[in-house]
Parts: C-alpha cells; sequence; structure tokens
C-alpha cells in the first residue's frame, strides 16, 4: 500500500516536473543542505550545552530561547525540501534501507525533543540555571546529538548509495 | 557590519551546497570498475530523464555475448544539457552506441561515458566517471 502511494506520489506531474528539472532539483538540494545548517547546526549547540561541553555559564534558557526561531525556521525550510525531494524520487527511496533508518532516527530525533519539552514545561528546573543539568537532560541531549549525527550521515549514504 | 557578515556567509554557503550538490551524488568508484570498460550497442527502450541522474535503457549484447537489457546511467539533466543534450537528443528505438565502465554489483548496469548516436554525433554522458580523466 505504501509503494502504490509512492509510485503516485512519483507519477504526480508536480514530482516528476522537479525530477526532470534542469535547476530546480540542485536548488532544492541546496536549500535542503542550507536549512539543515540552520538547523541541525543551532541544534548542536544546545546538545552539546546539555552534555556539558560547550556554553556552560550560560543557563540553558537563554541558549535555547536565542536560537528557538531560526532553529524551527531551519527545521520547517528543511522538512519542506525534504518532502519535495523525497517525492521526486519516491519509489526509489521506498526500498532504501539508509532512507528508513534516517526517517526512524528522525522519529526518535522528534519524540526525544518534545518528550523533554513536555517535560520541561510541566516540571521542569533546566532552563533557569547555570551551570550543569539533571541527567534527563543530560540524556536529552545525547540522544539529539547522536540521532542528528546518524540522519546527516544516512541521509549521504541515501544520496550517494543509492 | 553584523549583516554584512551574515549575508556574505549565506552567500558563501549556498554557493558551496550548489556547487556540491551539481557535481557529486554517486561516488563513482562505489558502484562502478574503471577497470572494466565495455561497450554496448543496442537499441533504446526508456529514456528517464531524471534527477539525480539521468538512465537510457537499452537492448544490447553484454561482454558475455547475451542480449539482455541494459540500464545505462548518465549525469544529471542539469550537466546533460551543459554536454548539448537535449531531451529528445536520444529516442526510443534508436540504435546507440554506449561506452562507459561495468557496475561492480554485478547488474547488467554501466556508467557511460561517452554516446554515440546513429549519425556518428557524440555526445558526452556528462556522468561521475569523467571526473578522474577530465
Amino acid at each position: 500500500v505504501l509503494l502504490e502511494l509512492c509510485q503516485r506520489i512519483y507519477d504526480a506531474s508536480w514530482s516528476t516536473a522537479l525530477r526532470e528539472s534542469q535547476y530546480m532539483f540542485p536548488l532544492v538540494e541546496s536549500l535542503h543542505v542550507l536549512s539543515l545548517g540552520a538547523s541541525v547546526g543551532l541544534v548542536l549547540w544546545i546538545d552539546l550545552r546539555f552534555i556539558g561541553v560547550a556554553l556552560g555559564r550560560r543557563p540553558p534558557g537563554v541558549v535555547i530561547g536565542a536560537l528557538r526561531v531560526p532553529m524551527l525556521a531551519g527545521f520547517g525550510l528543511m522538512a519542506l525540501t525534504g518532502v519535495m525531494l523525497f517525492c521526486s524520487e519516491a519509489v526509489r527511496l521506498y526500498p532504501s534501507v539508509p532512507f528508513r533508518t534516517k526517517l526512524l532516527l528522525l522519529g526518535v530525533a522528534g519524540l526525544n525533543a518534545l518528550a523533554f519539552e513536555w517535560r520541561e514545561r510541566t516540571r521542569g528546573r533546566v532552563a533557569s540555571s547555570a551551570g550543569a543539568v539533571p541527567g534527563y537532560a543530560r540524556t536529552a541531549g545525547w540522544v539529539s546529538l547522536l540521532c542528528w549525527i546518524g540522519v546527516i550521515a544516512l541521509g549521504r549514504w541515501t544520496a550517494y548509495g543509492l | 557590519m553584523g549583516r554584512r557578515l551574515v549575508l556574505a556567509a549565506c552567500v558563501a554557503v549556498s554557493v558551496v551546497g550548489l556547487a556540491g550538490s551539481v557535481v557529486a551524488h554517486h561516488s563513482f568508484t562505489a558502484e562502478y570498475d574503471v577497470n572494466k570498460p565495455v561497450t554496448l550497442v543496442g537499441a533504446v527502450t526508456k529514456i528517464e530523464w531524471t534527477n539525480p541522474h539521468a538512465w537510457l535503457h537499452i537492448e544490447a549484447k553484454g561482454p558475455d555475448g547475451a542480449v539482455a537489457p541494459w540500464e545505462v546511467e548518465l549525469g544529471s539533466p542539469n550537466t546533460l544539457i551543459r554536454y548539448k543534450w537535449k531531451r529528445d537528443t536520444a529516442k526510443v528505438g534508436m540504435t546507440i552506441t554506449a561506452e562507459g565502465y561495468l557496475s561492480k554489483d554485478g547488474l547488467k548496469r554501466i556508467n557511460a561515458k561517452i554516446i554515440t548516436l546513429p549519425d556518428g554525433t557524440k555526445f558526452d554522458a556528462g556522468s561521475s566517471s569523467l571526473s578522474s580523466t577530465r
């Protein structure tokens, strides 16, 4: 059923146009990588703050607050261009193991961020103090860091080994 | 000053990104064997004018002597257009000659270097194998 859906997406006029385009495809690819820098590049610093490697004197709330808007904007563009690229190659990507693993890690990274956010809003104490964060925030930082490294590596693997 | 720096960084990043995504995509050596050059002659059965790479499907006699469907990998549409290709340069039914390198994983697939049309016109296939000889 999913493969059928992929075939239908692949055959749609707009995804075919992107697949057969001279400039649009490399442009969308470039925007995907650029927005990756603007989103994952910022997440990296938040993760490093949590695991105790960087920005230790600034309260996490200050770090996150400063980066949140460009980070979310980057995620939005990355998701949009990612979906476009997927649609243009849906049938070829569907069976790809690195691509499936990448989606899985994306899911884990997303759930990890949401879970942390939820915990923080209900009873969190991470935001305001300088220095080391509690264990659960440190874990969230590690999970996020490793997931995103995996996502990027698997994205490259998908493109180069397809 | 700060704003200018940000702008310069944005431009630099997009130029690098664009160059990277246009030039690269597959690593040739991971998929094809540069020590196994192949020349195939056969009729085109299908043309896929697609990103990231275009494909010609031909019915050709392989190195083992058997006639079979072969997949011929070309460059991206953008690269092909730069090498003077048009979407109808190769047509279904046309007998073409494809020179390239054999796939490493045993598939009937080559990475083309040069495509020759029935009238003798040669087209650079714009594929990644050329980066080593260009």
